[in-house]
């Protein structure tokens, strides 16, 4: 219960003074722009705040949201550059190697048989590893094109650049991580 | 074409980006060469290896915590302007324009009522006295001793008592 104007007022009461563009978005896209940034920052109280302030500054520019062509596109494009920000500000403090130690959240592999579940749990915790260790102009559109499927139009309006740049980090990214998978598995 | 200019072809197959005629010329090159040929399935390999990353579940009360941000963020904003109808603010300038907007007809009214016992003090004597503008109706306005600011002389025109007048 919140107060607003001196009463006490419902969360179902606040939800209903929202705008509904919003709302719509909302519900449509916080499960993906969490995942997203997930994958980017390897850390879920991050993850968390930094979803909050991607929706919260949707919500101040909610009358933007209702006129724009995209909003998809356009809620993607605040949580990369927010997450940009973060993981800027990050490494300025503690420095990149000690991101991968402090990125120690477990990763939810889902399945009925403990033995398989263990191995895809080593190979994804390697993906991981290796993911993290990718620029993140790299990482980026690579999580945006294997985790939530958006072709290379959509993934160069999002990282606000071009589809030859989109597709030339794709390449790069694949073949680095290659790579590191390779050297993990020896 | 070379190997290096085929991979990147693979990538972009992988990915559903291949127009026909590059699509076919790679089909080609894979048929002679083994290393691209591995290749691509070493990239399929990793992709698959990557969605072994499910997605996670938001957290269960990442929209009250949203909406409780929000609200703050709000009340923030009220406390600066001053000014709110329920949830919704008005927005800055149009806060601004009515703070400026009183402070100028309060400005307006408080100089007309100085103006007005100013003429009042200066045309009695009396405490309890009827002024008269031009073109206006005659007013009983009460005064104190201490407005007044100087004795008058001759009203004896508008019937004033003979002497009547300090």
């Amino acid at each position: 219960m919140h107060r607003r104007d001196g009463r006490l007022m419902s969360n179902r009461d606040i939800a209903k003074s929202k705008p509904q563009p919003f709302l719509e978005i909302f519900e449509r896209y916080q499960e993906q722009i969490f995942n997203f940034i997930l994958r980017m920052t390897q850390d879920c109280y991050l993850a968390e705040d930094l979803t909050q302030e991607v929706f919260l500054k949707l919500f101040q520019s909610e009358s933007n949201l209702s006129r724009h062509p995209n909003p998809g596109a356009w809620v993607f494009t605040i949580a990369r550059n927010m997450c940009l920000n973060a993981l800027r500000n990050r490494r300025s403090k503690i420095g990149h190697q000690n991101i991968m130690q402090n990125a120690a959240q477990e990763i939810s592999v889902h399945g009925n048989d403990p033995y398989h579940d263990l191995v895809a749990r080593e190979t994804a915790d390697l993906v991981k590893k290796a993911l993290a260790e990718l620029n993140e102009n790299q990482r980026e559109v690579l999580i945006l094109r294997e985790y939530h499927d958006l072709p290379y139009r959509k993934i160069a309006k999002i990282t606000q650049s071009s589809e030859g740049r989109v597709k030339s980090l794709l390449f790069r990214a694949r073949e680095t991580l290659r790579k590191k998978l390779q050297t993990s598995r020896r | 074409m070379n190997c290096q200019e085929m991979r990147e072809r693979i990538s972009m197959r992988l990915d559903g980006e291949l127009d026909q005629r590059e699509a076919r010329l790679l089909e080609e090159h894979l048929r002679v060469c083994t290393s691209c040929q591995e290749y691509e399935e070493s990239l399929i390999e990793i992709s698959g290896k990557m969605k072994l990353w499910k997605d996670e579940k938001t957290p269960a009360n990442l929209q009250e915590k949203l909406l409780q941000r929000i609200l703050e963020k709000g009340e923030k904003r009220t406390r600066v302007f001053g000014i709110s109808f329920g949830y919704y603010r008005i927005p800055a300038p149009v806060a601004w324009a009515a703070v400026l907007l009183f402070v100028l007809l309060a400005f307006h009214l408080t100089k007309a009522t100085f103006l007005e016992r100013k003429v009042v003090t200066l045309e009695t004597g009396y405490e309890v006295a009827t002024v008269q503008k031009e073109d206006q109706v005659p007013v009983k306005i009460s005064i104190t001793s201490e407005d007044i600011v100087s004795t008058t002389t001759n009203y004896e025109d508008v019937n004033s008592p003979k002497g009547g007048f300090k």
